[in-house]
């Protein structure tokens, strides 16, 4: 019988050997040409939604194939071949140029000559149509997330002509805000001309439409091939308004497992990998062929999260007492070895022009204090309270174990739930839990916006459930200064995060770096404030 | 001159001899080995399994013998106490699905034939168990521990609910085969009433099979167990639990830190071939 299987078993195997030698590697999906230049990124399944307003949206992708009205320029860093965005400063983009009224209300952009994906040119009718579709899409998050200052594109929003258009906002304080969202994937501009020929009456804003057809925007790229789940094929337009990229292909595979990422970067099999673990970062850093970027002032941060709509968090000399009982420096340590970074306890960025840190409270780990405030709170012999974590984040799943054994001796008893991914979005949101942990991760910087992020009235994004006149009043008073970089305002805010700082609604434990290895083939990465990579400013090193 | 007549004798029960205790000393060895971890381990361990004791992700060495796992937790110390809370699920499961599936087995084997409400009963919860048997046991698992609420207790009741049907189903089949038994028919006949053909004959005839089967019970509910942990769902962090900690380390493990997914496996994997071995000893020795 061994003698019957032979011939065959030969032939099958030899079969499978010239099958093997002809296959492309399984690395490149859609292999480039011999002329073309190629990079390979690795993403964690976080989706493949191909319009932001579908609720669920892959923000790379779409800052690949769509465009802004202006941009965060790049600057170099001290890593070779590294960049990260200036949050503070703008350039045009889909606008030549922009200027802004003397009073500090109106902003007035002057469009280019860009031309979409699907060959439409650019105009104002674009900018004010996709506006509607973000206040008018039921499943946008725009609304909210662009409160106080763009409320209703409807009144703010004028067509001076088809190439211009102004913007009007409340407060002069809000401009520099205002730029920054209008830099963000909130405020992509799409072509109009082309979602409007394929609305219909189940789809008025061409929602559904577009997660099918995902090429109706000005930016670099198109998505030429892709499958949910498995990869995506973006080609470098040629016609792009800032000049044809220098990556022709970039080939995107979705591999779930952080660990599996970090292997394949590793074995040289793939070009940028995104989503790794810090430990499997910092081990990354030490890998001659791989570049591990740091940046100045990261803006991922964890955060505690105290809601304040019930006990003990609504207790303010608890919320004191738990500020004290945060190990600090073991989780940037431990969880974080050592790619995180705590400037204080303040949630304004310390970069910002302007910045004022006087008086601010600060918060470090103190059992002994946090203890007598417990005592002072009515609690002598301690408290127990649940801290709630998403089973999908493992850093908060291990920063929450880090306070439950140094909360103990402050005379706290942590105990640690885990939902499931999506319950944690709805119970957050509905703020039923006592406490949670989880990660932000603000695209714009500016400190109206990260005072305003988590503390908004009626906000999904409140997650503590706190609302403090005395708070607003000193936020309002800080959007009134037109100077938003000047010494003035920088007091304006300090007047407001102190009073945030005393009430300690939440806690911001530390500011995370990207998760992000390069491999030394590759130029020009650049840390952006929506930690995506930006294709178009990638290259090849000869 | 007087008849006497031969009064009724108790069914002929199938003697199960214990083996030699020389040749089960390999099975059961094992098993006390796990009951003095179980009993004793978390007393005797170098660290508190539930609270960081050093850096994450720390190779096997002198101090930790296991190494640490992603959250700077002794793996030792929480593989040797996992052991208990692992053991308790196993237990509790096997013991609930038994004392149920024993129950529900004698009712349905002997009421399947009949006409009228216990008839239709009888065969309603067969269907029903064939159904609930049908479906996926870890989405089972997952529904009920969302409903009641994830904690040693829950886990340990919800494994055993999911082996019901198979206790039954052992069961069951016995009775319909011990229901033909001519000494049944005998001790009918002798005037034994209902209630005594089923406690003294039925029952110690149609259960052994199903007390065998308790040792797999055990080892399929800590299967079981661990893929709730391993998914999420089980008992909560840091607690330690076998499953758990092995859904912790994958990815490490995926990266070279082979260390915190694989000391607990094997746990699981001794802990669920010894009890397999015990029921796959006796019943070879019947």
């Amino acid at each position: 019988m061994v003698r019957r299987l032979a011939k065959p078993l030969a032939v099958a195997v030899a079969a499978a050997l010239l099958v093997s030698a002809c296959a492309e590697s399984a690395n490149t999906a859609d292999a480039a040409t011999e002329e073309e230049t190629s990079v390979t990124i690795l993403q964690a399944d976080i989706g493949m939604g191909l319009i932001k307003e579908a609720g669920a949206n892959n923000t790379e992708f779409l800052g690949a194939t769509q465009a802004t009205l202006v941009r965060k320029p790049y600057v170099e860093t001290t890593q070779d071949g590294v960049f990260e965005q200036d949050p503070f400063t703008y350039e045009g983009y889909l606008a030549e140029s922009y200027e802004v009224s003397d009073d500090g209300l109106v902003y007035t952009f002057h469009l280019s000559d860009a031309v979409s994906a699907a060959g439409n040119e650019l105009a104002a009718d674009d900018v004010l149509w996709s506006f509607e579709l973000k206040f008018g899409a039921d499943t946008s998050t725009a609304p909210g997330a662009m409160s106080p200052v763009i409320t209703d594109p409807a009144t703010q929003f004028t067509k001076i002509d088809d190439k211009t258009v102004s913007i009007t906002i409340a407060s002069p304080g809000l401009g520099t805000t205002l730029l920054s969202m209008l830099a963000d994937a909130l405020a992509f501009v799409y072509d109009s001309t082309e979602m409007q020929a394929n609305v219909s009456a189940d789809d008025p804003y061409a929602i559904a439409w577009a997660q099918e057809n995902p090429n109706y925007g000005f930016g670099p790229y198109e998505i030429t091939d892709w499958e949910v789940g498995s990869y995506a094929r973006f080609e470098a337009r040629d016609n792009w308004i800032l000049g044809t990229p220098e990556v022709d292909v970039v080939n995107v595979q979705v591999v779930p497992d952080a660990g599996s990422r970090a292997s394949t970067i590793r074995a040289g099999d793939a070009d940028i990998v995104e989503g790794l673990s810090p430990t499997d970062a910092a081990d990354l850093a030490t890998v001659d062929t791989l570049i591990v970027p740091t940046v100045s002032s990261p803006n991922t941060s964890q955060v505690l999260s105290l809601v304040t709509n019930k006990a003990p968090f609504d207790n303010l000399l608890v919320r004191q007492a738990i500020s004290h009982a945060i190990p600090f420096e073991d989780i940037i340590s431990n969880v974080y070895q050592d790619r995180a970074v705590r400037t204080g306890s303040g949630i304004v960025f310390t970069n910002t022009p302007g910045y004022d840190a006087t008086g601010l409270p600060e918060y470090e780990y103190d059992p002994e204090t946090a203890r007598a405030l417990l005592a002072e709170a009515g609690y002598p012999d301690g408290l127990s309270f649940t801290l709630t974590v998403s089973a999908a984040d493992a850093e908060s799943q291990a920063t929450a174990v880090q306070i439950q054994t140094a909360a103990r001796p402050a005379g706290f008893d942590v105990q640690i739930e885990t939902v499931p991914g999506a319950d944690f979005h709805t119970g957050r949101y509905a703020k039923i839990w006592q406490a949670l942990l989880s990660v932000q991760a603000p695209w714009a910087l500016t400190p109206i916006y990260t005072l305003n992020l988590l503390t908004g009235v009626d906000s999904q994004n409140n997650m503590s459930d706190w609302e403090d006149p005395e708070f607003y009043e000193a936020l309002a008073a800080s959007a009134e200064v037109i100077d938003q970089s000047s010494a003035e305002a920088g007091a304006a805010w300090n007047i407001a995060e102190t009073r945030l700082l005393e009430e300690v609604p939440f806690i911001q434990i530390a500011q995370v770096q990207p998760g992000i290895a390069i491999s030394d083939r590759i130029a020009g990465y650049a840390w952006r404030t929506d930690n995506t990579v930006d294709y178009a400013h990638l290259s090849i090193n000869e | 001159m007087s008849t006497a007549t031969t009064p009724p004798t108790a069914a002929p029960a199938t003697r199960r001899r214990l083996p030699g205790s020389a040749s089960m000393v390999p099975v059961v060895a094992p098993l006390v080995l796990l009951l003095l971890v179980a009993a004793l381990g978390p007393l005797l361990v170098p660290y508190s399994p539930i609270d960081v004791v050093a850096a994450p992700d720390q190779p096997p060495s002198a101090q930790h013998w296991f190494g640490t796992d992603i959250y700077g937790l002794d793996v030792f110390s929480r593989v040797i106490a996992a052991t208990r809370n692992d053991l308790v699920v196993g237990l509790v499961a096997a013991l609930l699905a038994t004392v149920i599936g024993v129950g529900v087995g004698l009712f349905t084997g002997t009421n399947e034939s009949r006409g009228g409400v216990p008839g239709s009963v009888a065969r309603g919860l067969t269907r029903g168990l064939d159904l609930f048997d049908a479906l996926p046991q870890i989405v089972v698992g997952l529904v009920l521990l969302a409903f009641f609420g994830r904690n040693l207790l829950t886990l340990s009741v919800v494994c055993g609910l999911l082996m019901v049907p198979t206790q039954a189903r052992v069961v069951r089949t016995e009775v319909l085969r011990v229901r033909r038994e001519a000494y049944l028919e005998s001790a009918r006949l002798s005037g034994e009433s209902e209630r005594g053909l089923l406690l003294r004959h039925m029952l110690p005839n149609s259960t052994w099979p199903a007390l065998e089967n308790a040792s797999y019970i055990f080892g399929v509910a800590v299967t079981v167990a661990a893929g709730l942990g391993f998914l999420g769902v089980g008992l909560p962090p840091p607690t330690p639990e076998w499953g758990a900690m092995i859904a912790d380390g994958a990815t490490a493990a995926s990266a070279g830190r082979w260390w915190s997914s694989l000391f607990p496996c094997l746990a699981l994997a001794v802990t669920v071939i010894a009890f397999s071995n015990l029921a796959h000893q006796y019943l070879r020795r019947r």
